[in-house]
């Protein structure tokens, strides 16, 4: 077979599709234990999805003749009442939606930011690239929770302040990463190949540098989710997050904290939903990590 | 390697300087003022205050005069607490929360690092799978969930320890908060040790060692044990990162008197040189803790030396 | 056969094997294994990856993996190594036998400096004390040729090349004047001109010290001028044994035949294809039943598969583990 004949017999390369990819590392992921806690996730996050829908209960309906009352099926109220008389199970639920839904979009648009950030000052290189690494070296410095906090004192409590603040400064560390993969990959040789072939830089930064950051981004992702519904709980419970009547899960562990001695059903299954859903996540992302480097292991 | 160090900490200058600014500007941008909160005070006194604290000044000026002062270690005054600087604020509150920390660091490494060598010497054993599960645990439970759950045990149901207070630096007052921000460290600590000394056991050089007949003792603590720190010491500094954060979620679940809560406060009343002060003091023990750990890792690890 | 006896035997491996079990079966990588190396004797083992030549030494020294088993007799001046406690062990490795391991650059720890690995060795000694120690340390890197000692003694390994790396590693080991030196590929990781020097300074070391030395090696070019005995082996066993003059001269073994006729010579017809031995090495998991050696063998017959060969004697000195042992020739 001549090297030269192939063009014109019609050999073609198949590039995977995205699907094949994905069954590939699902294949590859794929342990007990990770279709364990993945199973449990799924679980929870279908639950806080479709949950509140179900429980016949809103989230502010207030029986004022089951104030702190523990759980109990008979009555109605499977995981007990909060100090306003409202069914705790409701609250988590919901508060699981917004604890998840902000981790996740928040996450997305760190992720956005510094993506790009890092992929631009990586491949520019250069005087660019030593100061927009300065620039992320200086907003490392800020100690984050204050900066949090103050965003969240001066622009106001709320959902949005809290997400901009959490998507504003997760951003550093994924354009630290994604800036040393691009430095490493910029100089393969399929790059170079690329552009020696005159392909323009976007395209080469699209095509060809980022699939392969795929799995880094990937891990990145799976292991920022939990940190960031930590921090978003941590923010709920110095009230600085959503306010009443909506709750994430800091507030409602905030409020648990509050009556513990008589109540302490109230800090129990909220601070349970909070912790198995991080340790879920934190399996997960191990799994996913290990598969795409089994170096650091 | 002296000189790598001098210029990482040129670096931290117009770091500190861009921190400062930024927040300086952010609290001056933001609504609201230290005078809108609940007590409204008659116009003309407000202004008496505004124009001796320069509040009315251009932004540029203001900065200019804020930076004059803080050269003189001056922070400002209080703008709420009249009759306080900002630096006694801060100054009450730091040694608190610098003790706090400090002890949480400790902790963490007195019993992360014998745990993750153990678990590291005896892998798949009982007790180390056992710290192992322990130690997940640890680090997918927030601090703000351990610290409750242990006044919940030990105040509580048991009694044994004060529900919260300083007491002045008592004891008893500090085993709980320490522990709720130590033991989450402690079990991070105890897997990032265990795996990399178990890499560095497998490693060419042990097998040298043990063929040269050294000693188990010896193998153990000079030629594993070193390598073996390195990422541990990578992680002091994103670590104490973490210590400083969480301290300022347990100050508030524990009413600790500490710098957490003076900022805290003084950001709710807009209280802005007691913000920018407690932020200027984070921020330069930030990056002076950061460059202790450059210091670490070079000891370290002789090959960085050589920059 | 058994082994020729030398009036002053040193080493004696009897009926040693190693065993490791693997998650995909059982593995043998050393088979009853019969070696015995005298005093002040130059010995090569010969192999490819896989023969078992470097499990052979490091299990004798107690130095194998963890889930290693190693049954049979190692007895070094009459101490058996292989019921020996991990104490007495310690006092024979460095001591008494040491091994020196192959790519410098992993064996020897990059965070220590070279005088401290070194040092650690004679701080065991009785009586010696800082400065002599630091004494003797700069001797053995003369000895080795290595220039300036003493300030190399203040270096850490990346700030030495490949060869004077491996120079060091054998330094270390001639510290305490060990009776056996044994060298695991010292010349593998090197250039080809080092090389050369590195298995000349083993030679002369040997002499002027007085010891043995065992050179493991899969290059049969490099033994000749070096070892007064030769033993091959193959999957695990020793297939052939003498003294290396007469091997080179008149292999008795198909296999040992292929390593020799592999060697390129300098007046070989430059477009003549490089010998190689058909086949590849056998899986461990898996081995050929018979002789290991008869799916790749060039004259093997039927009677190859039956049994696994005994070491028939040649003549005195000289053992071959083929049955067809008089019809070997180039």
């Amino acid at each position: 077979m001549s090297a030269t004949s192939n063009a014109s017999e019609g050999f073609s390369v198949a590039r995977p599709s995205a699907w094949t990819r994905i069954m590939q590392v699902y294949r590859g992921v794929s342990t007990p234990r990770m279709r364990i806690y993945g199973t449990i996730l799924l679980a929870i996050v279908l639950a806080c999805a479709f949950g509140p829908y179900f429980t016949g209960y809103g989230i502010n309906e207030i029986h004022w003749d089951y104030v702190d009352h523990p759980p109990s099926f008979s009555e109605g109220f499977p995981l007990g009442t909060d100090s306003n008389g409202r069914d705790l199970l409701t609250r988590i639920l919901h508060g699981g939606r917004i604890s998840l839904t902000v981790a996740l979009a928040a996450t997305l648009v760190s992720l956005m930011i510094g993506v790009m950030y890092g992929a631009i000052s990586g491949y520019i290189g250069g005087i660019t690239d030593e100061v927009m690494m300065r620039v992320v070296d200086m907003l490392y410095c800020l100690p984050f929770i204050f900066f949090v906090i103050l965003l969240a004192v001066l622009f106001g409590r709320s959902v949005v302040v809290v997400f901009i603040a959490i998507g504003a400064v997760e951003w550093l560390d994924i354009a630290r990463i994604v800036r040393g993969q691009v430095l490493s990959l910029k100089h393969k040789e399929f790059v170079d190949s690329a552009r020696v072939l005159g392909v323009p830089a976007g395209k080469i930064v699209r095509r060809h540098i980022l699939p392969n950051l795929a799995g880094i981004i990937i891990v990145y992702t799976t292991l920022t989710v939990p940190r960031i519904i930590l921090l978003e709980s941590a923010l709920g419970y110095l009230g600085l997050g959503v306010q009443e009547p909506m709750a994430s899960w800091g507030v409602l562990v905030a409020d648990g904290a509050r009556v513990m001695d008589t109540a302490p059903w109230i800090l129990f299954f909220p601070a349970a939903a909070l912790t198995l859903t991080v340790f879920c996540l934190n399996v997960l992302g191990d799994g996913l990590r290990d598969y795409f480097d089994p170096k650091t292991k | 390697m002296l000189r790598h160090m001098l210029r990482r900490s040129l670096f931290a200058i117009p770091t500190l300087f861009g921190v400062i600014t930024l927040s300086f500007l952010l609290m001056r941008i933001a609504p609201g003022g230290p005078f809108t909160s609940e007590r409204p005070l008659l116009p003309t006194v407000q202004a008496a205050i505004e124009a001796k604290y320069g509040l009315n000044d251009p932004i540029y000026i203001q900065l200019i005069n804020y930076w004059a002062g803080l050269i003189q270690g001056d922070l400002g005054p209080s703008l709420v607490k009249r009759g306080w600087t900002a630096s006694s604020l801060i100054e009450a509150g730091l040694p608190v929360s610098l003790e706090l920390g400090m002890w949480a660091i400790l902790v963490s490494l007195i019993v992360g690092i014998p745990a993750g060598a153990y678990s590291a010497l005896h892998p798949g054993s009982l007790v180390d799978r056992s710290l192992m599960s322990v130690s997940v645990v640890g680090i997918a439970v927030p601090n703000f969930v351990l610290a409750p759950v242990l006044v919940y045990i030990f105040s509580i149901t048991f009694s044994l320890l004060p529900v919260g207070g300083w007491g002045g630096g008592s004891y008893a007052n500090k085993i709980l908060p320490v522990a709720s921000l130590s033991l989450p460290l402690a079990g991070y600590l105890a897997r990032l040790l265990r795996s990399s000394m178990i890499e560095v056991l497998a490693a060419d050089f042990i097998r040298t060692a043990i063929a040269k007949g050294v000693s188990i003792h010896r193998i153990l603590f000079v030629h594993a044990l070193k390598p073996s720190l390195i990422p541990v010491a990578s992680f002091m500094g994103p670590a104490m990162a973490g210590v400083l954060t969480g301290s300022v979620v347990i100050e508030r679940v524990f009413a600790i008197p500490g710098i957490g809560t003076t900022f805290i406060d003084g950001a709710v009343n807009r209280d802005y040189f007691v913000v920018l002060g407690a932020l200027v003091v984070y921020a330069t023990l930030l990056i002076v803790l950061n460059l202790v750990v450059d210091l670490a890792y070079a000891v370290l690890d002789p090959r960085v030396q050589m920059d | 056969m058994t082994d020729p006896e030398p009036p002053r035997r040193m080493l004696s491996i009897r009926n040693f094997s190693v065993t490791y079990p693997t998650p995909a079966g059982v593995v043998t990588p050393v088979i009853n294994v019969n070696l015995d190396i005298a005093r002040n004797e130059a010995l090569a083992v010969v192999g490819e990856s896989g023969s078992g030549k470097s499990q052979l030494f490091l299990g004798s020294l107690g130095l194998s993996g963890r889930n290693a088993r190693v049954t049979g007799e190692v007895l070094f001046e009459g101490k058996d190594l292989v019921t020996a406690s991990e104490r007495e062990l310690r006092q024979i490795r460095g001591r008494r036998i040491a091994y020196v391991f192959q790519n410098p650059l992993t064996s020897l720890n990059p965070y220590l400096k070279i005088g401290t690995q070194m040092a650690e060795v004679l701080a065991r000694e009785t009586g010696a004390q800082g400065g002599h120690i630091r004494e003797r340390c700069v001797e053995a890197l003369d000895m080795v040729q290595i220039p300036e000692g003493r300030r190399r003694l203040d270096m850490y390994p990346h700030e030495f090349s490949g060869g004077m790396r491996q120079r060091a590693m054998i330094a270390m080991a001639l510290l305490c004047k060990p009776d056996l030196l044994i060298a695991d590929e010292p010349t593998t990781a090197l250039d080809v001109t080092v090389q050369a020097h590195v298995i000349d300074l083993l030679g002369r070391l040997r002499r002027e010290l007085g010891m043995s030395v065992v050179l493991i090696t899969h290059n049969l070019g490099i033994v000749a001028g070096f070892a007064d005995r030769t033993a091959v082996m193959y999957g695990g066993r020793v297939i052939e044994l003498g003294e290396t003059r007469e091997m080179i001269a008149g292999p008795r073994h198909p296999y040992t035949l292929g390593l020799l006729e592999a060697v390129p010579e300098l007046d070989d017809d430059i477009m003549s294809p490089l010998a190689t031995i058909p086949g590849q090495p056998p899986n461990p998991l898996q081995l050929p039943a018979g002789c290991t050696f008869h799916p790749r063998c060039r004259i093997a017959e039927a009677r190859c598969v039956e049994d696994v060969p005994e070491l028939a004697t040649v003549h005195a000195g000289h053992g071959s583990r083929c049955i067809k042992w008089p019809d070997v020739h180039p």
